[in-house]
């Protein structure tokens, strides 16, 4: 990614972000690669970065951002801003196929074996590569992070960041099914209110 | 799963921490339930802040790759009514594969299922339509594969699955055709089996969707299989299936 624009201002609501990226993806489906371009750069760090938290392995990561990037030039004049930000669509398009992608893997390798603790429930620390670009983020997001109760806050990472099925969550945090299931909805409605987004 | 869980699963499904199946139940039941659909989209929108959390700068190879595919990608029309579906669904019958005319029928009836669900949704919820699309789009893809086979089997009980397999894809599609709903306090559970006899839970439904379920990842299993469980599914199969389905070698 090359020039990226300064980062999203902090606290945008759906459909209204400052630089317009639903804007650009309706130049998208209008088939201009120039407007693609700046949608690649608006997007490509998140979408690799969410595959490489998920799938922990940067080829593979590479090949589902790939997949993700082209659908979004494909499908561009299905998103409908009035379902939410365009943010949230293509990153909801590159969760799910980064999700797909590891319970294809697990159905060979026994990954739940690996402990919840490897897998670092937390927010990531650890990747300084990823540092600079989702920085203001990161800081609002771990600040929302705060507010949850600790089984929240490991529900939601552990589903979201690790692509575990609420079942597995459940078997990791030794916590009931219908448990986990609320505390990952109560989590993630606490995260929205907190971050302000989404109403 | 009572009315009150499902609503319950908006979280798990924004996460995609679902199972195949039970992501198909969610999806068909917040087709129905708009405050569902609402919350769901609000959901997303902390995925989305999630997902900027950990940006990550992708090495330059991704860009050129991606602008190779563009270059050579036809983008999908607007969706218009469920009609505009029907060009797209005519593109896999035309590759000039041995196995096409076995395949012909199958787009046909799947094709015909997506459609017809997308005709009575159009009329409430814009989400479903989008996820049927997409998955529509994945079995077009699934039944254009050169070895996509298709088999129709019988269902205890009553009505027929639809069984269409690409071992290239790793992929399978199954649709049911007067399937009814799982006894009270039921569920139907899907699995994928090996030739040894053990079974992959792929997901629970209560009563079979009025559309194809697509299962991603096969990991060399030899057939497709149903079976009656109690609520909230079992680790593996306790009753004698409804619906066996052998997947091409």
């Amino acid at each position: 990614m090359t020039d990226r624009e300064p980062l999203h201002a902090a606290g945008r609501a759906p459909g209204a972000e400052p630089e317009g990226l639903d804007v650009w993806l309706r130049r998208v489906s209008l088939g201009r690669q120039d407007a693609f371009d700046h949608v690649y750069a608006e997007i490509s760090g998140p979408v690799y970065g969410l595959a490489t938290r998920i799938l922990r392995d940067p080829a593979q990561a590479e090949e589902v951002a790939q997949e993700v990037l082209v659908e979004v030039w494909r499908q561009a004049s299905r998103f409908d801003p009035a379902r939410g930000s365009a943010r949230a669509w293509v990153m909801t398009i590159a969760h799910r196929r980064s999700v797909d992608r590891v319970r294809a893997e697990q159905a060979a390798a026994d990954r739940q074996e690996r402990s919840a603790r490897e897998t670092a429930p937390m927010l990531p620390e650890e990747d300084v590569a990823e540092a600079v670009e989702g920085r203001l983020e990161r800081q609002r997001l771990r600040r929302c992070m705060g507010g949850l109760t600790d089984l929240q806050r490991e529900s939601v990472t552990l589903a979201y960041y690790s692509g575990y099925t609420y079942q597995q969550v459940a078997e990791l945090l030794g916590t009931p099914l219908g448990t986990v299931k609320t505390r990952m909805r109560d989590g993630l409605a606490r995260l929205r209110d907190c971050l302000g987004v989404g109403r | 799963m009572t009315e009150a869980d499902v609503h319950t699963l908006t979280g798990a499904y924004v996460c995609d921490a679902l199972g195949v199946g039970e992501r198909a139940a969610f999806e068909q039941h917040m087709a129905q339930c708009p405050e569902c659909a609402a919350e769901v989209r609000e959901l997303r929108e902390v995925g989305a802040v999630m997902a900027d959390a950990v940006a990550t700068r992708p090495p330059a190879s991704l860009k050129e790759a991606v602008d190779a595919r563009i270059r050579v990608t036809r983008q999908d029309p607007p969706l218009t009514d469920p009609q505009a579906q029907e060009p797209q669904a005519a593109v896999p019958a035309q590759r000039g594969s041995a196995q096409r005319r076995r395949a012909a029928w199958a787009i046909a009836a799947v094709l015909a299922l997506v459609v017809a669900g997308l005709g009575w949704r159009v009329v409430d919820q814009q989400n479903q339509i989008n996820a049927l699309n997409a998955q529509s789009t994945q079995i077009s893809q699934l039944l254009a594969a050169p070895d996509a086979s298709a088999a129709r089997v019988p269902v205890s009980g009553g009505g027929t699955a639809l069984v269409v397999d690409s071992r290239s894809r790793n992929e399978v599609a199954v649709s049911f055709t007067g399937v009814a709903s799982a006894p009270s306090g039921k569920t139907y559970q899907l699995w994928l089996m090996t030739a040894t006899g053990a079974a992959r839970s792929v997901g629970l439904m209560e009563s079979t969707p009025n559309h194809p379920l697509l299962v991603e990842g096969l990991a060399g299993e030899t057939a497709v299989g149903m079976t009656i469980e109690p609520s909230g599914g079992s680790g593996k199969p306790t009753t004698v299936p409804v619906m066996v389905a052998a997947l091409e070698a």
